[in-house]
């Protein structure tokens, strides 16, 4: 039963990596984004651009 | 901080009403850069926020959700920041777009609030008089009261509503002050009609923009939001791809132009002087200012941060102080989250009978992710640093600093943006070169973000400093571990200085351009956007730590615990352990890889990590974590620090780790790209297809040269000198 759970866990992070391998990718070929840290309102580029006053 | 993820941040708790639901009033937020309108954003929404991208552009979107005193639904839209609504870069024309209600999403202000500096309030009103012209129900924001009265600036509010002719609402919004106001303007606003141009342009600018402006009129604006877009036109020399379909409009244009330029009138030129005339005659009624004489506090702390020499030490000393307070203030809560994650471990642990499945929850789970997770403190406390920095106004300060060395190395002062960005993650950063105008400029500042170290090299940096440079103390409350992160990050910053140096005089040559800086008044942060990036930094590390760390970490575990051998039982527990980690799948791949890092003092224990952290930074201390929790008899899944220490050479005995080798360490991870985002997004940024290919692969393998060229340097000059090692 043990060995039954631990292949089951290994496969669904191997499945997980895989897919989030593949959405990457995907996304490096469209305007979507391809991190999570891309799309942090903290660090976008407009609001750092906001705060340093360069024009 | 690099990672696999793909997702969009979604940080909403209650269900955000949708953005086409018509009982929401819609409201955009637009105003100069520096006035705080992220701030009143924050303010008004909290975490309610959507984060994506305007459709078919890769320009962030940033929408969030709040209700007014009066329980009206409000949509809110935060629009990039911006001078005026001549738009020339993505940004700034997609704000433009938005507010002509031309949006691809079919998003349209119902109202549209500027957010305006009341202690600048000339240039501020530029922007205002523009958006006036829209066709849409304007409140002005009139932010920063305090700083404005402090200046000795006292503003009119009833005489300046009058002059305007649209509702204004004094604010604070950093202290939440007049929130409660700016709802009720709103909720009135749409009920006014929209507002209108107060000065007339020279009647021979306006004939000889009429067929420009008529063929405006029939995509559905108002008249004086089709002058104003005609004069945009005008000054942007073609009209963009999303007006080609406009009848004759490219005709009418040129022909316009050519007129202008035969009766010798420049077209931009009277548009601001008529602006600024009437901004004159408004602020005559509604501003008065005392005392001006005296320089503004603002000034007298410029006298200082921005000294020719003063200002540099400063701002080197500053940084020392934010890498010193990681280490400083970090130490009690990584202790206590080292001992709960130990703690947690050790309980699961005990529930689950020995075997593989509590190898897999203990070594590989808890070991891998906990290992990552202690650095949370660490990060918290970084972004709440660079946070004040920013909030407070410094930082414009620090791109002044760095406009000098900018420009000696050949780039432009914009680039100090993206690499600034560079310190969060090099994924925004790389996206932020969208705003350097030149091509070559832009490539040479795309190659060298990656080098600026990201916050997911700082679990690495802190690992290998907390277990291998002494804690000693230095004069001025400095302690040799700060400095030496703030080493590595100097480290970092100079290198990509000196390497986009050599693209700019190799690969991407082209001038030098200069740059215009607006340094805005110091200011105290705002307590709420300091809570807010803190808030959404941390989840973003420990949603990485729950997803794309866990999953590896089990994928390590499993190539670290299969294929069983059987055990030599003449051997002790832990070198039992050892020789079934050395047969491992993972084993065997680490004696491959060991040859390659052998030169850098490196076993194959840190040649696999390395290997695996291709996929993130962090995974490095993640699969240390893993690799010596299945190497290990005992079940404390975290102090990785404290068995890395302890590792000896099976061989000579001698430790396997020393300060040299961890050093060689850190600068190998300085300047390796180990980052599968930022490689995407450079393929993206570079252009796509071959052109983003070969620029990904150039940026991949000068960065591996130049990491293992250092960390070999670093080793083996270290052990010639007699630093052991």
């Amino acid at each position: 039963m043990d060995t039954l759970i631990v292949i089951s866990v290994v496969m669904v992070a191997v499945g997980f990596l895989a897919r989030t391998g593949w959405r990457s990718w995907r996304a490096s070929r469209s305007a979507g984004c391809v991190s999570d840290c891309g799309c942090s309102p903290t660090s976008k580029a407009p609001a750092s651009w906001d705060k340093t006053g360069v024009v | 901080m690099t990672d696999l993820a793909v997702s969009v941040v979604e940080p909403t708790p209650p269900t955000p009403p949708s953005a086409n639901d018509a009982a929401v009033l819609r409201l955009a937020l637009v105003g100069n850069p520096n006035t705080g309108k992220t701030t009143l954003f924050n303010a008004l929404t909290g975490l309610r926020q959507r984060v994506g991208n305007f459709a078919g552009v890769t320009v962030e979107r940033v929408e969030g959700f709040f209700r007014t005193a009066a329980g009206t639904r409000v949509s809110c839209l935060d629009l990039p920041g911006s001078y005026s609504l001549s738009a020339s870069s993505p940004d700034e024309q997609i704000a433009l777009e938005v507010l002509l209600g031309r949006a691809r999403d079919g998003w349209r202000p119902d109202v549209i609030v500027v957010v305006a500096d009341a202690a600048h309030l000339e240039r501020n009103l530029y922007l205002t008089s523009q958006v006036m012209e829209l066709g849409v129900p304007v409140v002005l924001a009139l932010n920063q009261m305090d700083v404005a009265e402090s200046n000795g600036i006292s503003i009119d509010i009833p005489e300046l509503i009058h002059a305007l002719g649209i509702p204004v609402v004094p604010l604070v919004a950093k202290r939440g002050q007049g929130l409660d106001a700016l709802g009720r303007a709103c909720e009135t606003a749409v009920t006014l009609s929209a507002p209108s141009r107060k000065f007339a342009l020279p009647k021979a600018v306006e004939e000889a923009l009429a067929p420009v402006v008529a063929r405006l009129e029939h995509t559905g604006l108002s008249a004086s939001a089709a002058q104003l877009e005609a004069l945009r036109l005008l000054s942007v020399q073609h009209a963009e791809p999303h007006l080609a379909h406009v009848d004759g409009l490219e005709d009418a244009r040129r022909e316009t132009a050519a007129v202008l330029a035969q009766i010798g009138l420049a077209p931009q030129r009277i548009e601001a002087d008529a602006r600024y005339g009437w901004i004159g005659q408004v602020l005559s009624q509604a501003v008065t200012t005392r005392g001006d004489n005296g320089r503004s506090l603002s000034d007298r702390i410029d006298a200082v941060t921005l000294h020719r020499l003063g200002g540099p030490l400063l701002f080197v000393l500053l940084m020392a102080m934010v890498f010193q307070s990681v280490f400083s203030w970090a130490t009690p809560m990584q202790d206590a989250i080292e001992g709960s994650i130990a703690a947690i471990g050790t309980l699961v642990g005990s529930w689950i009978p020995e075997g593989d499945l509590r190898s897999l929850v203990v070594d590989g789970v808890f070991a891998g992710v906990g290992s990552v997770l202690v650095f949370l403190p660490q990060i918290c406390i970084l972004f709440l640093v660079i946070g004040v920095l920013e909030d407070s106004g410094y930082m414009a300060r620090a791109a002044f600093l760095m406009d000098r060395v900018m420009r000696r190395v050949g780039l432009h002062g914009r680039s100090f943006i993206p690499m600034l960005s560079g310190y969060a993650c090099a994924v925004p950063g790389i996206m932020a070169t969208r705003v350097i105008e030149n091509r070559q400029d832009r490539l040479a500042t795309m190659m060298v973000v990656p080098l600026m170290s990201c916050s997911a090299r700082l679990p690495v940096y802190t690992l290998l400093i907390g277990s291998f440079v002494p804690a000693s103390a230095l004069p001025l409350g400095f302690g040799l571990q700060g400095l030496t992160l703030l080493g590595m990050y100097l480290l970092g910053t100079i290198t990509a200085l000196g390497v986009a140096a050599v693209f700019k005089r190799t690969l991407l040559k082209g001038p030098v351009r200069p740059m215009i800086l607006e340094l805005p008044s110091y200011r105290w942060p705002s307590a709420q956007t300091l809570a807010v990036t803190v808030w959404q930094r941390a989840m973003l590390f420990v949603r990485r730590a729950g997803t794309v760390i866990m999953a590896l970490s089990i994928v390590l575990w499993a190539l670290a615990t299969y294929p069983r051998t059987e055990a030599d039982l003449s051997l002790s527990d832990i070198a039992q352990q050892e020789q079934q980690l050395e047969s491992s799948a993972l084993g065997q791949l680490g004696k491959i890889i060991e040859p390659v890092v052998r030169p850098l003092g490196y076993d194959w224990k840190i040649g696999v990590s390395i290997a695996a952290s291709f996929a993130a930074r962090e995974v490095f201390v993640s699969t240390m974590g893993t690799i010596y929790g299945v190497g290990s008899d005992d079940d404390n899944a975290a102090a990785l620090g404290e068995r890395l220490k302890a590792e000896r050479n099976p061989v000579t005995g001698a430790p396997v780790y020393s300060t040299l080798v961890a050093l060689g360490l850190m600068v190998f991870y300085v300047y390796a790209l180990m980052c599968m985002s930022t490689t995407a997004i450079t393929v993206r940024e570079a252009g796509g297809g071959r052109i983003g290919w070969s620029w990904a692969a150039v940026q991949f393998v000068y960065m591996l040269v130049l990491a293992y060229g250092a960390a070999w340097l670093v080793y083996n000059v270290g052990r010639a000198l007699g630093f052991g090692g």
